[in-house]
């Protein structure tokens, strides 16, 4: 008899943590009733881009992404990205640029530019477009969200923007 | 996800990956990026064995192929940079970033569905597919994708690379692909390389996806091509009569009739970017 439940370990946001999941769980449904609810069910078949978590460092859908994947793993959802006191430099420049509409994409394109940005600190505008094309905005038009990028690049680089607006 | 499993695994090396799978038989599934099974229907009693820990990624160039371990991810193909190196033209346009940096180029290839891309650039360089069983054993492209791989490799039997010849010299590729939107699945795709001697073609091959029931090579469009001068009006003249050999089907709202209209654009454009690479022009 195949178990109902079995139990992974990873680590999440920094901290080790172990999990009871189904065998078919996605890592969106264990981290959403997991209490990490930040990570949003938009679409459930990889289209969207709002339930973007970090796996082992790069950007995955955690709705088609299965739990047991993460087994071992190092997992960052937006949790662990930044806070009301300590954002994210792209946090903040959503902020000021008034990028973010309802919301409720925000939390996966935080996640995916976290994990452009941790890869390569200054990208162009082609990486910029490869790495953000599964992530979709129905508010804002992407400008405003696209103006917050750039003034976190900015501000984060060492060097002049590689990408103009 | 609609695929359900009944329980999972996880390998840490291959030979324990193909001991787990031969014990299950035909209720093992290898999951390495695992997007794909969100296509397939249920199989009550599945037992999924994670496969993505046991190694076997990397791209190693070699005098006239490229090396591409099974669990080299899609993202890695895009951005692997080398001369001769065509991969990265198919990979760019399967959406979205978030499933490239998962999805393997062996899962792309074993579960094959009619808009499956990376087999089209296969199919028309003759490259071909390493499958390990108890031994190795090389599988030409175009039988591995003959039938569909998932149901013909036996329980433990694994890819674990792909060999993928050098586009050099006189040798162009051309990849085309049509879409609704960014993350849709192709409506139309095609994939081509010719090779000339002189102002001839001496070889085209052509291969098709999504509005067929799996990718497919188009052998008329290469007999008719075989020996013609290498300009446009050859191309133009050999795809009424490919396109006429093949059942296209409709797909996402497009007839077949429209189906058959788009293979005639497509494949027409693939054809084109390959001659003027092979020509030496940067299409």
């Amino acid at each position: 008899m195949s178990p109902a439940t079995k139990q992974i370990a990873f680590t999440l946001n920094g901290e080790s943590r172990t999990c009871e999941i189904r065998p078919s769980e996605s890592l969106m449904d264990v981290l959403r009733r997991s209490g990490y609810v930040g990570t949003k069910n938009g679409c459930t078949d990889g289209a969207c881009g709002s339930c973007t978590v970090l796996l082992d460092g790069k950007s995955v859908n955690a709705c088609i992404t299965f739990a047991f994947q993460a087994h071992g793993r190092t997992v960052t959802s937006i949790e662990g990205v930044g806070d009301y006191d300590n954002p994210h430099p792209f946090q903040e420049a959503l902020v000021e640029n008034s990028g973010c509409q309802c919301g409720f994409c925000i939390p996966g394109f935080v996640m995916s530019v976290k994990g452009m940005l941790d890869q390569i600190p200054n990208p162009t505008h082609k990486q910029i477009m490869e790495n953000l094309d599964g992530n979709y905005c129905r508010c804002t038009g992407y400008e405003k969200i696209e103006d917050a990028l750039h003034s976190a690049i900015s501000r984060t680089s060492k060097e002049e923007p590689a990408w103009e607006r | 996800m609609t695929m359900k499993f009944a329980d999972f695994a996880i390998a840490e090396t291959l030979d324990d990956a193909q001991a787990k799978l031969r014990e299950l038989g035909p209720s093992g599934f290898p999951v390495a990026g695992g997007t794909s099974f969100q296509y397939l229907s249920n199989r009550p009693g599945a037992v999924a064995v994670d496969i993505s820990r046991i190694g076997l990624a990397g791209i190693t160039g070699h005098e006239n192929e490229f090396r591409i371990g099974a669990n080299t991810t899609l993202t890695d193909l895009v951005r692997y940079e080398a001369d001769g190196w065509i991969l990265h033209d198919i990979a760019t346009r399967i959406p979205t970033h978030q499933i490239r940096n998962i999805s393997t180029i062996a899962g792309n290839i074993a579960r094959l569905f009619p808009w499956s891309e990376i087999p089209l650039g296969l199919l028309v360089l003759e490259a071909s597919i390493v499958v390990k069983d108890l031994e190795s054993r090389q599988v030409p492209a175009s039988q591995f994708f003959a039938t569909r791989p998932s149901k013909t490799l036996r329980p433990g039997e694994l890819v674990t690379e792909i060999r993928i010849p050098k586009v050099t010299g006189s040798t162009g590729f051309g990849y085309k692909k049509e879409n609704v939107t960014n993350a849709a699945f192709g409506l139309m795709s095609a994939a081509a390389a010719i090779t000339l001697d002189g102002d001839r073609i001496q070889q085209a091959r052509v291969a098709v996806g999504s509005a067929v029931p799996a990718p497919t090579l188009v052998p008329i469009a290469e007999q008719e091509l075989a020996g013609q001068p290498a300009n446009e009006s050859s191309i133009t003249n050999a795809i009424g009569k490919a396109i006429a050999n093949v059942r296209w089907q409709g797909r996402e709202g497009m007839t077949s009739a429209f189906g058959a209209h788009l293979a005639k654009v497509i494949i027409h454009d693939a054809l084109t970017q390959a001659l003027q690479r092979a020509q030496g022009e940067n299409a």
